[in-house]
């Protein structure tokens, strides 16, 4: 019985072994990339040396080895130390506004351009501009009154 | 003793930028001309006292008179005579002092400069200078005073923040400040624009050259801050979008805006009250950003220069635009554009636009990035970070688009959606890019890249520079070409369009030195004696840990002999230093390479006891020095254009706008 159990020990522990997930160090990099170093200012934890960084580090390749995904992964600190832990603004309610308005400025930016500016055709005489002829016409009064000896203007 | 006539000199100056700013205002509202001369000569007088001011400041620094708080806090017996020199801005008082004596000197030139051809606005620019001065000469006796004394005598200070004591840290500052306080001339020729209710004859010409001025400051001091975090912080990077870091590339985003808007209205007249508004933002955000170092509402690694000063920049901050939107509202009617036909639709002048709109939305994400924690901490009372990967989703269609804008802006022309030789330069710029980049590829190690997508963004980018470096050098050639290889003859007239094309490509480097941080490798290694590390094709040879005296810190160095195909080719030394104002260890950092890669190592960690052990930090960056000469590239531009004496003179506001010249 007892040779029973260990058998079967060995085998959930090399089963469990098979099912480790390899981690890359690509994929290892861009999780710990998105978490921030709780202790210094504007630097991932995959940056920072700090001790508090360091335990970080290692919980995410133990979870990482467990199969857990990037996000699930993020979830499980934002729990742990709210949302704050993220290098960015999590994407839903209040904070979706930090990501709509940049998005909104690149894209609608230049549609409004486009219609305000690029649509119009460039419009000759948009302020009242004479024509040559009309100038001609001008000159000519101006000159014959000259002739009549009145002051022209 | 020499404390007591600092602080009564800068009572004097404020005193007397009240009296300018009054004087100045009913100058301008009465078109009384001794008042405003009255004006500009109190100015100056205040200019020599806070020279003097500033002058009993350095002299306690260097004599060492801790009776004084700032000389007692920022400063020792041990610390070298070049750090005595930059004490004086190392810490908020000081300055704040610096800040503002920069502003008197540039105010002062701005009154004695082109005041001819500006008649009309001088008393405005006067007043609205003066005002911000008595503000700042305010906050400097009241808040953040340089001269106050300690209780008692003390024979040693406290030392100087040993994270400053580098010589990037020394000329960084000074240039930043330069940049931010040119700024705030513009901005009162704006004012005055507003105030008087049209522009004057010198309006673009002066508006143009302080804005330039500006932008070759700003540039060069934004990069030097880059360097001083690459070489003393020790993450291996030179830009982390630190809210402080975001807060001097919101100034540069608008004052390069407001070149490209200046350029419009100088030759087509359009654009005036657009460049206003970008004037005046300019300055506003060099003052915001002032105050995000200041208040510390932000927490930021400049953390060093906090204080209660902060709640009163708000104040003002909050005043100074409801001044302007009100001024605004009221007085930019007034201010025409020019009776120019045939604008827009496809020309030069939309895409002139269009690349301010570009800068504009930069500026946008950048404010957004840098505010929104606080707004959001406000409004929801919940604590968010944003870091560098909110910016880096974004950065990269922006340089993209800023690098194409470049490219169909140089080759288009004003009022016409002809381009002239526009098919044969876009033909051979599409051909030639191919090799270009291939090249680029090939030299840089591209293929090195281990993600698929930044690999494609790599080529991408690299693509779309050599493009618009083609684009720019064929718009060059034809209108070169017309002076039959007579270079002089094409710079006299053109050395604003050669200053541009200079900086434009300048700027492309930077993006293509930027795109390196695409293929950065890392690793970490702990070596015992004479054991070596191999990396990229490079052996590093540990020789144990040295211990140094330099100046006032103690080194632990720890050099490493760099081998490439089996020959010595140089040693880095990394290294950690000890200052004695702080007990823990400062990164120096070894930097040794090529131009297209440094090898950037930091001693992580070491045995203290044995000095034969120690852990390091290997990076490979690529194309940084890239960035380095791009910015000196940019800057040369800037200083090309800065000579030309033509653009702003002739401008179409004097051809097509009308002027009653009183």
């Amino acid at each position: 019985m007892k040779k029973y159990f260990l058998v079967i020990f060995a085998a959930l522990f090399l089963t469990l072994d098979l099912w480790a997930v390899e981690v890359t160090e690509d994929d290892f990099r861009d999780v710990a990339g998105q978490l921030r170093c709780p202790t210094c200012q504007g630097m991932s934890v995959l940056e920072s040396d700090a001790a508090f960084s360091n335990q970080i580090k290692d919980l995410v390749r133990e979870k990482m080895s467990q199969g857990m995904s990037q996000k699930e992964i993020e979830a499980f600190f934002v729990e742990r130390y709210g949302p704050w832990i993220l290098r960015e603004p999590p994407k839903q309610g209040f904070h979706l506004t930090a990501w709509l308005i940049p998005i909104g400025l690149l894209v609608l930016g230049p549609i409004l351009l486009w219609f305000l500016m690029w649509r119009r055709t460039p419009v000759e005489a948009a302020i009242k501009l004479r024509s040559d002829a009309d100038i001609m016409a001008e000159m000519e009064k101006v000159l014959r009154k000259m002739k009549e000896g009145g002051h022209a203007v | 003793m020499f404390a007591d006539y600092g602080f009564f000199l800068l009572l004097l100056c404020f005193i007397l930028s009240i009296y300018g700013s009054i004087a100045a205002v009913v100058a301008a509202f009465g078109r009384h001309r001794r008042l405003w001369r009255s004006s500009r000569i109190t100015l100056s007088i205040t200019c020599g006292l806070a020279l003097i001011a500033s002058c009993i400041l350095w002299h306690a620094l260097f004599t060492h008179d801790y009776a004084i708080a700032y000389v007692f806090k920022n400063s020792s017996n041990d610390l070298p005579y070049f750090y005595r020199f930059t004490a004086f801005w190392c810490a908020l008082e000081g300055s704040h002092l610096f800040w503002t004596l920069l502003l008197t000197i540039f105010s002062t030139v701005s009154l004695w400069s082109y005041h001819r051809d500006n008649e009309h606005i001088m008393p405005f620019v006067s007043a609205s200078l003066q005002i911000v001065l008595a503000w700042m000469y305010y906050l400097a006796i009241t808040y953040s005073d340089p001269f106050e004394k300690m209780g008692q005598a003390f024979t040693n200070g406290q030392g100087m923040n040993a994270l400053l004591q580098n010589f990037y840290m020394t000329i960084h500052p000074p240039m930043l400040f330069v940049g931010y306080t040119a700024l705030a001339i513009p901005a009162a020729y704006g004012i005055g624009a507003l105030g008087h209710g049209d522009i004057t004859q010198g309006w673009l010409k002066t508006v143009r050259r302080w804005t330039l001025l500006a932008w070759i400051f700003l540039t060069a001091a934004i990069t030097l801050g880059g360097r001083w975090a690459y070489v003393e912080l020790g993450w291996a990077g030179y830009w982390a979008w630190d809210p402080v870091e975001n807060a001097s590339l919101m100034p540069w985003l608008l004052a390069t805006a407001l070149l490209h808007c200046l350029l419009v209205q100088d030759r087509l007249g359009h654009l005036k009250r657009f460049s206003i508004i970008l004037a005046f933002f300019a300055f506003f955000m060099s003052f915001l950003g002032t105050f995000i170092t200041r208040s510390g509402v932000i927490s930021s690694v400049h953390s060093f220069a906090q204080s209660p000063i902060g709640p009163n920049y708000l104040f003002f901050l909050g005043a100074l635009l409801l001044g302007f939107c009100i001024l605004f509202g009221v007085r930019s009617h007034s201010i025409l554009p020019a009776e120019t036909d045939k604008v827009w639709g496809y020309s030069k002048e939309s895409a002139l636009l269009m690349t301010q709109l570009l800068l504009l939305t930069s500026l946008a994400i950048v404010f957004v990035g840098t505010m929104f924690p606080i707004v959001s901490e406000a409004v929801i009372k919940q604590r968010i970070s944003i870091q560098a990967p909110y910016f880096n989703t974004f950065a990269p269609y922006l340089g993209a688009g800023l690098v194409v804008a470049i490219a169909i802006g140089n080759l288009m022309r004003f009022q016409t959606p002809k381009i002239p030789n526009g098919r044969q330069i876009m033909t051979v710029a599409v051909a030639v890019a191919v090799p270009a980049t291939v090249l680029l590829v090939w030299l840089g190690n591209v293929m090195q890249t281990t993600r698929l997508y930044a690999l494609v963004a790599q080529i991408v980018g690299m693509y779309l520079i050599s493009w618009s470096a083609c684009c720019l050098t064929g718009d060059l050639y034809y209108r070169i070409k017309p002076f039959q290889g007579s270079l002089i003859l094409f710079l006299r007239r053109n050395l604003a369009y050669t200053g541009a094309y200079i900086a434009h490509i300048g700027f492309l480097m930077a993006i293509f030195g930027f795109l390196g941080n695409y293929r950065t490798i890392e690793i970490k290694k702990t070596l015992n004696l004479t054991e070596s590390a191999s990396l990229y094709g490079y052996d590093l040879k540990f020789d144990g840990i040295k211990v140094l005296q330099e100046h006032n810190a103690k080194i632990y160095a720890a050099p490493l002999q760099v081998t490439k195909n089996g020959q010595v080719i140089g040693t880095v030394r990394p290294a950690r230093s000890l200052y004695p104002t702080k007990p823990e260890l400062l990164h120096e950092v070894g930097v040794f390479g090529s131009l297209w890669h440094d090898i950037y190592i930091v001693l992580a960690d070491f045995d203290m006891k044995d000095m034969n052990r120690a852990t390091f930090q290997i990076h490979i960056n690529p194309t940084v020095r890239f960035v380095w000469i791009a910015v000196i590239i940019m800057c040369i531009g800037g200083i090309i254009a800065f000579g030309d004496r033509y653009r702003g003179e002739r401008s179409r506001d004097m051809i097509a706008g009308e002027w009653n010249l009183k």
